[in-house]
């Protein structure tokens, strides 16, 4: 499912402009949408699923438009969606809860569905806790869930909004494996601010800031950006003035700093090469 | 009948104890009148299906918008919200209406139905709870749709319900406010108003419902994201 997004603006109440004058194509495939908190990937999550109207721009997925009613019932028909706040029913176990989202999304048939449930428990590995209610799942747990119910009716376009926050590295990695492999001919945006996850998974990769498209291109372009600018600082002293810095480790008595700066930091730096982080920072530092 | 089983759950327990624990309270309270004379003890236990059963679905009926946790995943799927939510109301109402159309069996099968003067018969006279459940049901599902809030909505219907019960005499005065009364049959109605009064309520009721699943077509209202 292709999505064309031309001229997309947003703007709150208050005057505050989420989206701006946004040019966007998804195509099929694993795509990332990276941005700080406050960037608009939340509002245009929120505009490909249907619960939010543009101020203005158009936007349409494999097709259909969603300025329509038509068109947004035809998306949803063909949509996974996991919000970043996922709120279920504690009071369902997660069988009922996924049985119940089912027949919203217009699965009445009760042994396919049945059948489907119980696959996507077992893809989640869920299916020895299926029974008890959700009040007792941990984040990771429910996040889980939450995947197993954007997946229900087979969508042609998943889009998952920060899924990874909060789960711990095994259930990250599980997650985005199974996002992975997922996505093939199908549509995957997966929105988030973890630089790594989009690494990982995506191939094309956009970029928003302050609700403008900043970057749109491959992972690789995008880890190119930062080519000539990511340095090595092996110091005992404070870490460099200038330029950002990545990660400190302890080295021999002192820290080795991975700093991303226009120019070298101080005397002692070395380049190295860069990775999609390092791109993402040369890129939003400016 | 899955999907009912489902929203039946999702109105949550104010919708399904409400309206029994409205009916147990008016049946106490009539038997419980230091003077029990037959009519007023009637006038009790009507009133018990005319105030107290509406009361509780229109709390009931309030509580439905505004308290969803999974709204978001509601929001994204085929089936329109609103549509959702209208079913809802519909368990809620039909709940409260089995719960007073087997008290008003009883009493017309044990005669406390025909000891008040003004029953309006067996079966036209099921509009003495039917109306003011309607009504107020739909004052709840709409108040909920504008404040967002179970709890606002819950505290305009009670409001709206004790106005009705301290300034009956002033309603009865003009023809809006006759039209408009909840109680007309257990708290006195002009005669030849009380159809019209319960086909009012009705309208009104209906037309509630119209505006409030307009105003729910709206969903980034229902996220708390609304335009500027």
């Amino acid at each position: 499912m292709r999505i064309e997004i031309s001229g997309l603006t947003k703007t709150y109440r208050g005057g505050v402009a989420a989206l701006d004058g946004l040019d966007l194509v998804v195509p099929t495939g694993m795509f990332g949408l990276l941005g700080a908190n406050g960037a608009g990937k939340t509002t245009l999550m929120r505009i490909l699923a249907g619960l939010v109207q543009p101020t203005s721009g158009r936007v349409t997925v494999g097709g259909h438009d969603l300025s329509t009613g038509a068109g947004r019932t035809a998306v949803q028909r063909g949509l996974g969606y996991l919000p970043q706040d996922l709120g279920v029913y504690p009071d369902l176990t997660a069988r009922q809860f996924l049985d119940y989202l089912a027949l919203l999304k217009g699965m009445d048939d009760r042994t396919a569905r049945r059948r489907r449930i119980g696959e996507l428990l077992e893809v989640v590995a869920l299916t020895g806790d299926a029974d008890r209610r959700l009040r007792g799942f941990s984040g990771g747990m429910r996040q889980r869930v939450g995947i197993a119910q954007a997946l229900l009716a087979d969508p042609q376009l998943l889009i998952v909004d920060e899924p990874t926050a909060g789960l711990d590295p095994e259930e990250r990695i599980r997650f985005r494996t199974l996002l992975a492999q997922f996505a093939g001919r199908r549509t995957v945006l997966l929105s988030t601010h973890i630089v790594d996850d989009v690494a990982q998974t995506c191939r094309e990769v956009a970029v928003l800031s302050r609700g403008r498209l900043i970057f749109r291109g491959t992972v690789e372009e995008l880890t190119h950006r930062a080519r000539g600018r990511v340095w090595s600082v092996v110091t005992d002293g404070p870490p460099p003035a200038e330029g950002t810095v990545v990660s400190a480790l302890p080295h021999e008595g002192g820290m080795r700093y991975r700093v991303v700066a226009p120019a070298s930091p101080a005397p002692q730096a070395r380049p190295v090469e860069p990775a999609l982080e390092d791109g993402y920072l040369a890129l939003t530092a400016r | 009948m899955t999907l009912w089983w489902y929203e039946a759950r999702r109105a949550g327990w104010a919708a399904l104890l409400g309206p029994p624990i409205a009916v147990t309270l008016g049946v106490s309270a009539a038997f419980a009148n230091p003077q029990p004379g037959d009519t007023t003890t009637a006038r009790i236990l009507l009133g018990a299906l005319e105030m107290a059963v509406p009361l509780a679905a229109g709390v009931g009926c309030a509580s439905l918008v505004g308290r969803d946790p999974a709204v978001e995943l509601q929001l994204a799927a085929p089936t329109p919200y609103r549509v959702t939510l209208l079913r809802r109301m519909a368990v809620t109402l039909a709940w409260a209406a089995m719960v007073a159309g087997l008290t008003a069996a009883v009493l017309i099968a044990t005669g406390w139905w025909a000891r008040w003067p003004a029953n309006h018969g067996p079966f036209a006279g099921q509009l003495t709870w039917a109306a003011p459940t309607v009504g107020l049901g739909a004052v709840g599902f709409a108040a909920g749709a504008v404040f967002r809030s179970p709890a606002a909505a819950g505290a305009l219907v009670t409001t709206l319900w004790t106005i009705q019960q301290f300034f009956a005499e002033p309603a009865q005065q003009h023809l809006p406010g006759r039209l408009l009364y909840l109680f007309a049959t257990t708290r006195g109605a002009v005669p030849g108003d009380w159809t019209g009064n319960r086909l009012a309520l009705l309208g009104t009721a209906a037309t509630l419902v119209a505006l409030t699943l307009v105003l729910l077509a709206r969903s980034e209202r229902l996220i708390g994201e609304e335009e500027e």
